[in-house]
């Protein structure tokens, strides 16, 4: 039997050592001449691959006793190569990968410090607190931003303004109230033809921690080893917003990311959670929107971040580690960030880019509100379990009725507390 | 002794020449398939028994990475998720082509189009179909519901159900199958002499008399095979599963060989995962000897 599925599984294997050994000869520091060579993946391959490659060039010009050798590629494939190529002792020297990823690449000893950086040239107090705290792992600096972004509230004007509403939400009474205005109709199965929200509870950015802590929950503690996800506040944002659902239909359930996405965009949703990547095809599909922050909770008025992440692997060291904390610097500086936002539509990951400095007005927006957003489950080095083998089926199961929130809550409260790091 | 005497050129006897050359000639098929099938499955064997994550050198835990899957509630979870899609689409798959087979054997206006038509899918990709099939079942966006509202059908929340989604990645199962193991029935019914027909049709046998006492059984050698291979083919279900629900809604769908994947290439546990691997080798294994030892003794010689 599973023969096929094995040579298949041997077939990727042997591709991915290939690969990795390609990568790995482009690492093997040449300093011929002086020149530090410093080989760089990432998964930069949608809107923002232009800027970054334009950026990579130009600091390869402006620096000639430095080449930054960059591979994009998809970030699936990405994910897949980087620990067997690290494993087998010919990882890049730098990355660039999802905040949330990097505590299980620090735990293993593949990535170094880079507190350093802030002494030779990086100005810490300019960069966005968030986009710090994202890549802390052990009290240490395990990586330093290549993007940072609240997720904030995109409606639909139009929508809205038959619906009679001028502003967008500011708290969640009025939410809650437009959300049962905004949803209506029949479309297919006794569903509403139009949805008030919709937000993806799997393979996306996450929407409903941001609800938890709203209602001052969450689901880890900022200490990073206090589970939250069955306090009493987390079970009550789950109960009042899982009736929403259930009852009141204002979600469709179950939604991937890009599934809310064409909701958006197809104008039969009227208001969505996530980040900046999601302005450009809501312009292609000529929807008139308005950006605004996630309405304020009972509790409090935040949202959670995205962030790619620059990380130094262990083996760069010396004149690589100079080179490479130069790149960080640069890439952070000033113009850098104002040539990136202009062209990718991330926010800065400064605090000293003002809206004027911005063509862009959503860009001004995302960055107005990059300070009150905080990472998601930062230092966590099974994160990526976490998410997908515990807190989103979680939540879908909440959502599909299929247990009450505080059962539901309490079970993949306990999971969680044995992925914790360090148990 | 002198009988050996007839030597070649090279010193060796004709017999050993013989069979020099045969193994020379499977010789290549025994490398690829030993070095690409038969040593890796060896390997995961050894593996299974160890802790092995990509970084840390691999220790020997005995039974441990087994005992620990036969106690994970989604382990077990996913084994009755991958029986109950054998359960269901191994038949009915089955049985599809047959019917198939049956009324496109008969002469027919416009026959070579529908054996193609059928035949389509199985030549597609499992993942394209996948992708094309969400778009044609998405519960908010997709064609079939909207149309299936006009005359009140509702398919449920889509693969975002829980209780559809399993539904749903089973019909393209068979979707894309079925028209494979029409072939084989086509190919099977070809070689039925006509004359047993023709004596029925003498001896006043019916359309029903004849399928159950000539076909069905002349049929046996053919069904043994596509049931066994479809079998297999579906306690392997993973394409369509992840291209259209990642294993969810809440683990809903998720097959062993996605447990596999998901162990191996996303939490990078390789011990783990070879242990899920191998419990599905002896899965299937033990489902196709007992396939073969049922149709067996139905076999018949003609």
């Amino acid at each position: 039997m599973d023969l096929r599925r094995k040579l298949t599984v041997f077939a990727a294997l042997a591709t991915l050592g290939a690969a990795a050994a390609c990568g790995g000869s482009g690492s093997s520091g040449d300093k011929s001449g002086g020149t530090v060579t410093l080989s760089f993946w990432n998964g930069f391959t949608g809107g923002d691959r232009p800027g970054v490659e334009h950026l990579v060039d130009e600091f390869n010009k402006s620096h000639p006793k430095i080449h930054v050798n960059m591979q994009i590629m998809p970030w699936d494939v990405f994910y897949q190569k980087l620990l067997p190529a690290y494993g087998a002792g010919k990882g890049p020297d730098m990355t660039a990968m999802s905040s949330n990823q990097v505590a299980q690449y620090a735990a293993k000893r593949v990535f170094q410090p880079l507190d350093d950086a802030f002494s030779t040239g990086l100005d810490k107090s300019k960069i966005v607190p968030g986009a710090l705290q994202a890549r802390q792992y052990a009290g240490k600096q395990y990586g330093l931003p290549a993007n940072f972004t609240p997720l904030l509230l995109y409606y639909n004007k139009k929508l809205f303004k038959q619906a009679g509403i001028a502003a967008p939400p500011a708290n969640w009474d009025e939410w809650i109230a437009d959300l049962k205005k905004l949803t209506k109709g029949k479309g297919p199965g006794g569903k509403p033809a139009q949805y008030g929200l919709t937000m993806g509870t799997h393979e996306t950015v996450e929407g409903i921690p941001i609800l938890l802590a709203g209602q001052g929950g969450g689901v880890i503690a900022d200490d990073g080893k206090t589970v939250t996800l069955d306090g009493p506040q987390s079970i009550q944002a789950m109960t009042t917003w899982t009736n929403l659902v259930r009852t009141n239909h204002v979600m469709p359930v179950g939604t991937s990311g890009a599934d809310a996405d064409k909701l958006m965009q197809s104008g039969d949703a009227a208001m969505e959670i996530n980040g900046p990547w999601l302005t450009s095809s809501l312009e292609q599909s000529k929807i008139d929107y308005g950006l605004a922050m996630v309405p304020a909770g009972p509790a409090a008025q935040t949202t959670l971040s995205d962030s790619v992440q620059f990380s130094l692997g262990s083996r760069a060291t010396g004149a690589k580690k100079k080179a490479a904390e130069e790149f960080f610097s640069y890439w952070n500086s000033r113009d850098s960030q104002i040539y990136f936002a202009n062209t990718t539509g991330f926010p800065p990951t400064r605090t000293d880019i003002g809206a004027s400095d911005l063509k862009n007005p959503n860009v001004a927006v995302f960055a107005k509100y990059a300070p009150k957003a905080v990472p998601f489950l930062p230092g966590q080095t099974k994160f990526a379990q976490m998410q997908s083998e515990v807190i989103d089926p979680g939540f879908e199961k909440i959502l599909n009725g299929q247990g009450d929130p505080a059962t539901v809550l309490k079970q993949s409260a306990g999971q969680l507390r044995t992925l914790l790091s360090g148990s | 002794m002198r009988r050996s005497g007839v030597r070649a050129r090279g010193g060796l006897t004709l017999r050993a020449r013989r069979s020099l050359s045969a193994y020379g000639f499977i010789a290549p098929s025994v490398i690829i398939l030993g070095v690409f099938l038969a040593w890796p499955m060896i390997w995961s064997l050894r593996t299974s028994f160890y802790d092995a994550s990509q970084f840390a050198p691999p220790t020997f835990v005995g039974l441990s990475n087994y005992r620990k899957l036969f106690a994970d509630a989604t382990f077990r979870g996913d084994l009755v998720n991958t029986l109950v899609y054998a359960a269901v689409v191994t038949p009915i798959a089955v049985g599809l082509a047959l019917v198939f087979a049956l009324m496109l054997h008969r002469r027919l206006r416009g026959r070579s189009f529908f054996r193609a038509a059928i035949f389509l899918p199985a030549v597609l990709s499992f993942g394209v179909m996948g992708i094309a099939w969400d778009f044609v079942l998405d519960p908010n966006i997709g064609v079939l519901p909207r149309w299936l509202q006009h005359v009140g059908l509702s398919l449920g929340n889509g693969v975002n159900d829980p209780s559809w989604a399993m539904a749903y990645v089973m019909f393209v199962g068979v979707w894309k199958n079925a028209g494979f193991y029409m072939v084989m029935y086509l190919a099977g019914l070809s070689t039925i002499p006509n004359d047993f027909y023709e004596a029925a049709a003498i001896d006043g046998a019916g359309p029903w008399a004849r399928f159950r006492h000539i076909t069905w059984p002349l049929l046996s050698n053919t069904t043994l095979f596509v049931f066994v291979i479809a079998a297999i083919a579906s306690l392997q279900a993973f394409d369509q599963i992840f291209v259209m629900t990642h294993g969810g809604p809440f683990f809903k769908t998720e097959t062993l060989v996605y447990l596999v994947y998901r162990t191996g290439f996303k939490d990078f546990e390789f011990g783990y995962a070879s242990a899920v691997a191998w419990v599905l080798v002896l899965l299937v294994f033990v489902i196709s000897l007992v396939q073969n030892f049922y149709f067996g003794r139905r076999q018949v010689k003609y």
